[in-house]
Protein backbone atom coordinates (compact mmCIF):
# COMPACT_ATOMS: atom_id res chain seq x y z
CA UNK A 1 0.00 0.00 0.00
CA UNK A 2 2.73 2.39 1.06
CA UNK A 3 4.70 1.33 -1.97
CA UNK A 4 1.83 2.07 -4.41
CA UNK A 5 1.24 5.48 -2.78
CA UNK A 6 4.92 6.24 -3.16
CA UNK A 7 4.74 5.29 -6.86
CA UNK A 8 1.62 7.42 -7.35
CA UNK A 9 3.18 10.52 -5.79
CA UNK A 10 6.41 9.91 -7.69
CA UNK A 11 4.47 9.84 -10.97
CA UNK A 12 2.65 13.05 -10.02
CA UNK A 13 5.99 14.72 -9.21
CA UNK A 14 7.51 13.64 -12.54
CA UNK A 15 4.40 14.83 -14.43
CA UNK A 16 4.49 18.21 -12.66
CA UNK A 17 8.19 18.59 -13.49
CA UNK A 18 7.57 17.81 -17.17
CA UNK A 19 4.59 20.18 -17.36
CA UNK A 20 6.23 23.06 -15.48
CA UNK A 21 9.93 22.98 -16.20
CA UNK A 22 10.27 21.56 -19.70
CA UNK A 23 8.27 24.34 -21.43
CA UNK A 24 10.29 26.90 -19.43
CA UNK A 25 13.50 25.34 -20.65
CA UNK A 26 12.28 25.20 -24.23
CA UNK A 27 10.93 28.73 -23.92
CA UNK A 28 14.29 29.83 -22.53
CA UNK A 29 16.06 28.41 -25.56
CA UNK A 30 13.61 30.05 -27.94
CA UNK A 31 13.93 33.37 -26.15
CA UNK A 32 17.65 33.64 -26.93
CA UNK A 33 18.02 36.44 -29.47
CA UNK A 34 19.36 35.33 -32.82
CA UNK A 35 22.49 37.22 -33.76
CA UNK A 36 21.92 39.93 -36.34
CA UNK A 37 24.25 40.62 -39.26
CA UNK A 38 25.77 44.09 -39.32
CA UNK A 39 24.11 46.32 -41.95
CA UNK A 40 27.23 46.82 -44.01
CA UNK A 41 28.55 45.87 -47.42
CA UNK A 42 31.89 44.36 -46.54
CA UNK A 43 34.82 42.78 -48.34
CA UNK A 44 36.89 39.89 -47.06
CA UNK A 45 40.51 40.10 -48.22
CA UNK A 46 42.15 36.71 -48.66
CA UNK A 47 45.49 37.41 -50.33
CA UNK A 48 47.46 34.70 -52.18
CA UNK A 49 50.16 35.01 -49.47
CA UNK A 50 47.59 34.41 -46.73
CA UNK A 51 46.15 31.40 -48.60
CA UNK A 52 49.63 29.92 -49.09
CA UNK A 53 50.53 30.04 -45.38
CA UNK A 54 51.82 26.74 -44.02
CA UNK A 55 53.17 26.25 -40.52
CA UNK A 56 55.70 23.63 -39.57
CA UNK A 57 55.89 22.31 -36.02
CA UNK A 58 58.26 19.84 -34.39
CA UNK A 59 61.82 18.89 -35.27
CA UNK A 60 62.84 18.17 -38.86
CA UNK A 61 63.53 14.48 -39.47
CA UNK A 62 61.97 13.45 -36.15
CA UNK A 63 58.42 14.66 -35.65
CA UNK A 64 57.95 17.62 -37.96
CA UNK A 65 54.40 18.26 -39.16
CA UNK A 66 53.05 20.75 -41.67
CA UNK A 67 49.71 22.47 -41.07
CA UNK A 68 48.19 23.99 -44.25
CA UNK A 69 46.34 26.74 -42.37
CA UNK A 70 46.23 29.19 -45.29
CA UNK A 71 44.56 26.87 -47.80
CA UNK A 72 42.06 25.70 -45.19
CA UNK A 73 41.26 29.26 -44.13
CA UNK A 74 40.69 30.32 -47.74
CA UNK A 75 38.34 27.34 -48.26
CA UNK A 76 36.41 27.73 -45.01
CA UNK A 77 36.30 31.36 -43.87
CA UNK A 78 34.15 33.10 -46.51
CA UNK A 79 30.91 31.15 -45.90
CA UNK A 80 31.31 31.64 -42.15
CA UNK A 81 32.13 35.39 -42.25
CA UNK A 82 29.23 35.96 -44.71
CA UNK A 83 26.82 35.59 -41.77
CA UNK A 84 28.24 38.72 -40.10
CA UNK A 85 27.25 41.24 -42.82
CA UNK A 86 24.32 42.02 -45.10
CA UNK A 87 26.67 41.39 -48.02
CA UNK A 88 30.21 40.11 -48.30
CA UNK A 89 32.49 40.27 -51.35
CA UNK A 90 35.59 38.12 -51.56
CA UNK A 91 38.72 39.82 -52.94
CA UNK A 92 42.39 38.85 -53.14
CA UNK A 93 43.69 42.43 -52.90
CA UNK A 94 42.48 45.27 -50.64
CA UNK A 95 42.66 47.64 -53.66
CA UNK A 96 39.77 45.69 -55.22
CA UNK A 97 37.51 46.50 -52.28
CA UNK A 98 37.36 50.28 -52.74
CA UNK A 99 33.54 50.32 -53.07
CA UNK A 100 32.85 48.44 -49.86
CA UNK A 101 31.93 50.15 -46.58
CA UNK A 102 34.19 47.86 -44.57
CA UNK A 103 37.28 45.86 -45.52
CA UNK A 104 38.08 42.89 -43.30
CA UNK A 105 41.60 41.41 -43.48
CA UNK A 106 42.74 38.32 -41.57
CA UNK A 107 46.41 37.72 -40.82
CA UNK A 108 47.97 34.65 -39.20
CA UNK A 109 49.73 35.48 -35.94
CA UNK A 110 50.93 31.94 -35.21
CA UNK A 111 49.87 28.35 -34.84
CA UNK A 112 50.45 26.19 -31.78
CA UNK A 113 50.17 22.42 -31.90
CA UNK A 114 50.81 19.93 -29.17
CA UNK A 115 52.14 16.49 -30.09
CA UNK A 116 51.32 13.21 -28.41
CA UNK A 117 53.08 9.86 -28.43
CA UNK A 118 50.04 7.65 -28.85
CA UNK A 119 47.68 7.54 -31.84
CA UNK A 120 44.50 7.76 -29.74
CA UNK A 121 45.71 10.60 -27.54
CA UNK A 122 43.95 13.90 -28.14
CA UNK A 123 46.18 16.76 -29.21
CA UNK A 124 45.26 20.43 -29.49
CA UNK A 125 45.74 22.89 -32.30
CA UNK A 126 45.52 26.65 -31.76
CA UNK A 127 45.31 29.03 -34.71
CA UNK A 128 45.70 32.72 -33.91
CA UNK A 129 44.30 35.08 -36.52
CA UNK A 130 44.47 38.86 -36.23
CA UNK A 131 41.40 40.44 -37.87
CA UNK A 132 41.60 44.05 -38.96
CA UNK A 133 38.60 46.08 -40.18
CA UNK A 134 39.11 49.29 -42.13
CA UNK A 135 36.47 51.77 -43.24
CA UNK A 136 36.12 53.22 -46.74
CA UNK A 137 38.78 55.86 -46.05
CA UNK A 138 41.27 53.15 -45.06
CA UNK A 139 41.19 54.00 -41.38
CA UNK A 140 41.50 51.03 -39.02
CA UNK A 141 38.32 50.91 -36.94
CA UNK A 142 38.66 47.51 -35.28
CA UNK A 143 41.35 44.95 -34.57
CA UNK A 144 40.93 41.65 -32.78
CA UNK A 145 43.10 38.57 -32.32
CA UNK A 146 41.12 35.38 -32.10
CA UNK A 147 42.29 31.95 -30.90
CA UNK A 148 40.63 29.16 -32.84
CA UNK A 149 41.17 25.80 -31.17
CA UNK A 150 40.40 22.17 -31.94
CA UNK A 151 41.17 18.79 -30.44
CA UNK A 152 41.56 15.50 -32.30
CA UNK A 153 43.46 12.23 -32.05
CA UNK A 154 47.10 12.37 -33.05
CA UNK A 155 46.49 9.45 -35.42
CA UNK A 156 48.69 6.61 -36.60
CA UNK A 157 50.69 6.23 -39.81
CA UNK A 158 47.47 5.70 -41.80
CA UNK A 159 45.17 8.28 -40.18
CA UNK A 160 47.62 11.07 -39.27
CA UNK A 161 47.22 12.99 -42.55
CA UNK A 162 43.44 12.95 -42.37
CA UNK A 163 43.50 13.95 -38.70
CA UNK A 164 45.79 16.92 -39.45
CA UNK A 165 43.41 18.05 -42.23
CA UNK A 166 40.39 17.85 -39.94
CA UNK A 167 41.99 19.48 -36.90
CA UNK A 168 43.08 22.45 -39.05
CA UNK A 169 39.54 22.72 -40.49
CA UNK A 170 37.98 22.64 -37.02
CA UNK A 171 40.38 25.24 -35.58
CA UNK A 172 39.91 27.61 -38.55
CA UNK A 173 36.11 27.24 -38.40
CA UNK A 174 36.19 27.93 -34.64
CA UNK A 175 38.24 31.07 -35.30
CA UNK A 176 35.82 32.25 -38.02
CA UNK A 177 32.74 31.61 -35.87
CA UNK A 178 34.24 33.55 -32.96
CA UNK A 179 35.13 36.35 -35.40
CA UNK A 180 31.48 36.58 -36.51
CA UNK A 181 30.32 36.87 -32.89
CA UNK A 182 32.91 39.59 -32.16
CA UNK A 183 32.04 41.52 -35.34
CA UNK A 184 28.33 41.46 -34.53
CA UNK A 185 29.03 42.65 -30.97
CA UNK A 186 31.49 45.38 -31.92
CA UNK A 187 30.26 48.97 -31.32
CA UNK A 188 33.16 50.22 -33.47
CA UNK A 189 31.98 48.26 -36.54
CA UNK A 190 28.33 49.17 -35.89
CA UNK A 191 29.32 52.85 -36.01
CA UNK A 192 30.72 52.45 -39.56
CA UNK A 193 27.24 51.64 -40.86
CA UNK A 194 25.43 54.18 -38.69
CA UNK A 195 24.26 57.48 -40.27
CA UNK A 196 26.46 60.47 -39.32
CA UNK A 197 25.22 62.43 -36.31
CA UNK A 198 23.01 65.43 -37.16
CA UNK A 199 24.77 68.78 -36.66
CA UNK A 200 23.60 70.74 -33.62
CA UNK A 201 20.93 73.35 -34.52
CA UNK B 1 59.76 0.73 -12.19
CA UNK B 2 56.98 0.59 -14.73
CA UNK B 3 55.49 3.77 -16.06
CA UNK B 4 51.92 3.80 -17.28
CA UNK B 5 51.25 5.00 -20.87
CA UNK B 6 49.10 7.81 -19.48
CA UNK B 7 51.98 9.24 -17.48
CA UNK B 8 54.38 8.90 -20.42
CA UNK B 9 51.92 10.81 -22.56
CA UNK B 10 51.13 13.47 -19.95
CA UNK B 11 52.36 16.90 -20.96
CA UNK B 12 53.82 19.59 -18.73
CA UNK B 13 51.52 21.21 -16.17
CA UNK B 14 51.00 24.97 -16.28
CA UNK B 15 49.81 26.92 -13.26
CA UNK B 16 47.44 29.63 -14.50
CA UNK B 17 48.91 33.10 -13.93
CA UNK B 18 46.61 35.04 -11.56
CA UNK B 19 44.72 37.84 -13.28
CA UNK B 20 45.92 41.29 -12.28
CA UNK B 21 44.33 44.71 -12.53
CA UNK B 22 46.56 47.72 -13.22
CA UNK B 23 46.42 48.62 -9.53
CA UNK B 24 47.87 45.18 -8.62
CA UNK B 25 50.97 45.59 -10.82
CA UNK B 26 54.43 46.64 -9.66
CA UNK B 27 54.84 49.12 -12.53
CA UNK B 28 52.00 51.43 -13.58
CA UNK B 29 51.50 54.35 -15.93
CA UNK B 30 48.55 56.43 -17.16
CA UNK B 31 48.07 58.52 -20.27
CA UNK B 32 44.70 60.12 -20.88
CA UNK B 33 42.04 57.41 -20.81
CA UNK B 34 44.59 54.62 -20.84
CA UNK B 35 46.06 52.91 -17.81
CA UNK B 36 48.80 50.28 -18.12
CA UNK B 37 50.27 47.94 -15.53
CA UNK B 38 53.25 45.61 -15.87
CA UNK B 39 54.43 42.80 -13.63
CA UNK B 40 57.72 41.09 -14.56
CA UNK B 41 57.97 37.41 -13.60
CA UNK B 42 61.63 37.40 -12.50
CA UNK B 43 61.67 34.35 -10.21
CA UNK B 44 62.72 31.25 -12.13
CA UNK B 45 60.52 29.09 -9.87
CA UNK B 46 57.50 31.15 -10.94
CA UNK B 47 58.60 30.88 -14.58
CA UNK B 48 58.78 27.10 -14.18
CA UNK B 49 55.28 27.03 -12.66
CA UNK B 50 53.57 29.28 -15.21
CA UNK B 51 55.51 28.31 -18.36
CA UNK B 52 57.13 24.93 -17.49
CA UNK B 53 60.51 26.38 -18.45
CA UNK B 54 63.06 28.74 -16.96
CA UNK B 55 62.97 31.63 -19.38
CA UNK B 56 65.66 33.88 -17.91
CA UNK B 57 68.41 31.37 -18.71
CA UNK B 58 67.12 31.28 -22.32
CA UNK B 59 67.43 35.08 -22.51
CA UNK B 60 63.80 36.14 -22.09
CA UNK B 61 61.85 37.88 -19.34
CA UNK B 62 58.09 37.26 -19.23
CA UNK B 63 56.29 40.50 -18.34
CA UNK B 64 52.55 40.40 -17.60
CA UNK B 65 50.90 43.49 -19.06
CA UNK B 66 47.36 44.76 -18.53
CA UNK B 67 45.97 47.72 -20.49
CA UNK B 68 42.69 49.29 -19.38
CA UNK B 69 40.58 51.74 -21.33
CA UNK B 70 38.95 53.97 -18.72
CA UNK B 71 37.04 56.09 -21.24
CA UNK B 72 33.25 55.97 -21.14
CA UNK B 73 32.93 56.87 -24.82
CA UNK B 74 36.07 56.26 -26.86
CA UNK B 75 37.60 53.03 -28.16
CA UNK B 76 41.33 52.46 -28.53
CA UNK B 77 43.21 50.12 -30.86
CA UNK B 78 46.05 48.14 -29.32
CA UNK B 79 48.32 46.78 -32.05
CA UNK B 80 50.90 44.46 -30.49
CA UNK B 81 53.27 44.92 -33.42
CA UNK B 82 53.71 48.57 -32.42
CA UNK B 83 54.95 47.80 -28.91
CA UNK B 84 58.61 48.73 -28.67
CA UNK B 85 61.36 48.53 -26.09
CA UNK B 86 64.88 49.67 -25.36
CA UNK B 87 67.54 49.42 -22.70
CA UNK B 88 66.58 52.15 -20.25
CA UNK B 89 70.24 53.07 -19.66
CA UNK B 90 71.04 53.40 -23.38
CA UNK B 91 71.38 56.76 -25.03
CA UNK B 92 69.98 57.62 -28.43
CA UNK B 93 69.17 54.57 -30.51
CA UNK B 94 68.15 54.21 -34.10
CA UNK B 95 64.78 55.66 -35.01
CA UNK B 96 61.92 53.62 -36.38
CA UNK B 97 58.40 54.48 -37.43
CA UNK B 98 55.38 52.44 -36.42
CA UNK B 99 52.40 51.51 -38.60
CA UNK B 100 50.41 54.29 -36.98
CA UNK B 101 53.03 56.88 -37.90
CA UNK B 102 54.42 57.38 -34.41
CA UNK B 103 58.20 57.60 -34.23
CA UNK B 104 59.89 55.03 -32.03
CA UNK B 105 63.56 54.85 -31.12
CA UNK B 106 63.24 51.21 -30.16
CA UNK B 107 62.87 47.66 -31.34
CA UNK B 108 60.00 45.21 -31.15
CA UNK B 109 59.47 42.65 -28.43
CA UNK B 110 59.95 38.92 -28.88
CA UNK B 111 56.88 36.87 -29.72
CA UNK B 112 56.93 33.99 -32.17
CA UNK B 113 60.72 33.97 -32.34
CA UNK B 114 60.94 34.00 -28.56
CA UNK B 115 58.85 30.85 -28.36
CA UNK B 116 61.12 28.99 -30.78
CA UNK B 117 64.21 30.16 -28.87
CA UNK B 118 62.82 29.32 -25.43
CA UNK B 119 61.84 25.73 -26.09
CA UNK B 120 61.27 23.05 -28.70
CA UNK B 121 58.55 21.38 -26.60
CA UNK B 122 55.29 21.88 -28.47
CA UNK B 123 53.07 22.03 -25.37
CA UNK B 124 55.30 24.70 -23.80
CA UNK B 125 55.34 26.67 -27.06
CA UNK B 126 51.56 26.49 -27.29
CA UNK B 127 51.17 27.73 -23.71
CA UNK B 128 53.53 30.65 -24.43
CA UNK B 129 51.46 31.47 -27.51
CA UNK B 130 48.16 31.37 -25.64
CA UNK B 131 49.54 33.47 -22.76
CA UNK B 132 50.94 36.22 -24.98
CA UNK B 133 49.18 39.58 -25.13
CA UNK B 134 47.50 40.07 -28.51
CA UNK B 135 46.17 42.95 -30.60
CA UNK B 136 42.67 44.04 -29.61
CA UNK B 137 40.14 46.84 -29.79
CA UNK B 138 39.57 48.27 -26.33
CA UNK B 139 35.96 49.41 -26.28
CA UNK B 140 34.99 51.73 -23.38
CA UNK B 141 35.77 49.99 -20.09
CA UNK B 142 37.49 47.03 -21.77
CA UNK B 143 40.98 45.76 -20.96
CA UNK B 144 43.52 43.44 -22.56
CA UNK B 145 46.03 41.35 -20.68
CA UNK B 146 48.79 38.88 -21.40
CA UNK B 147 52.55 38.43 -21.53
CA UNK B 148 55.30 40.14 -23.45
CA UNK B 149 58.48 38.09 -23.80
CA UNK B 150 61.31 40.59 -23.58
CA UNK B 151 64.86 39.66 -24.63
CA UNK B 152 67.39 40.12 -21.78
CA UNK B 153 71.02 39.10 -21.25
CA UNK B 154 71.28 35.41 -20.29
CA UNK B 155 73.76 36.13 -17.51
CA UNK B 156 74.38 38.93 -15.05
CA UNK B 157 72.02 41.51 -13.62
CA UNK B 158 69.68 43.00 -16.16
CA UNK B 159 69.32 46.74 -16.49
CA UNK B 160 66.06 48.67 -16.69
CA UNK B 161 63.94 48.07 -19.77
CA UNK B 162 61.93 50.89 -21.28
CA UNK B 163 58.66 49.70 -22.89
CA UNK B 164 56.57 51.94 -25.12
CA UNK B 165 52.93 51.02 -25.76
CA UNK B 166 51.06 53.12 -28.32
CA UNK B 167 47.25 53.05 -28.57
CA UNK B 168 45.19 54.72 -31.28
CA UNK B 169 41.86 56.41 -30.58
CA UNK B 170 39.57 54.77 -33.16
CA UNK B 171 37.43 57.92 -33.52
CA UNK B 172 40.05 60.67 -33.71
CA UNK B 173 43.12 58.59 -34.77
CA UNK B 174 45.01 60.38 -32.00
CA UNK B 175 47.83 58.26 -30.55
CA UNK B 176 48.35 57.84 -26.82
CA UNK B 177 51.82 56.52 -26.01
CA UNK B 178 52.28 54.97 -22.59
CA UNK B 179 55.86 54.56 -21.33
CA UNK B 180 56.93 52.11 -18.66
CA UNK B 181 60.32 51.27 -17.17
CA UNK B 182 60.59 47.71 -15.90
Amino acid sequence: MVNSEYRFFSLIAVALFVLCCLPMKLGGQAAQPASQPVSLNAALVLTPEFCATKTKKGTWGINQETFPVGKTACDELEPIIKAAFTSLTLVDDPAKAADEQLVLTPKFVDVGATQKTFAFSDRELTVLIEWTARDKSGKTVWIETIQGTAKRHMGNAFTHGSNVKHIVEDAVKDDGEQAVAKIEASPEIAKVGAPPPKPAQ
Amino acid sequence: MLTSPASVNAGPKFTPYPEHRVSDCAVKADKGDISVGAQPVEDTKDQKAYFATEMTEKGYLPVYVVIENRSSADSYLFDKSNVAMADASAGAVSEARSKTGEKFAMFGVGGIFAMRAITSATAVQENLLKSEIQSKTLSPGVSVKGFLYIPIPKEGVRGGIHVQIPLVNSRTSEIQVVNLTI
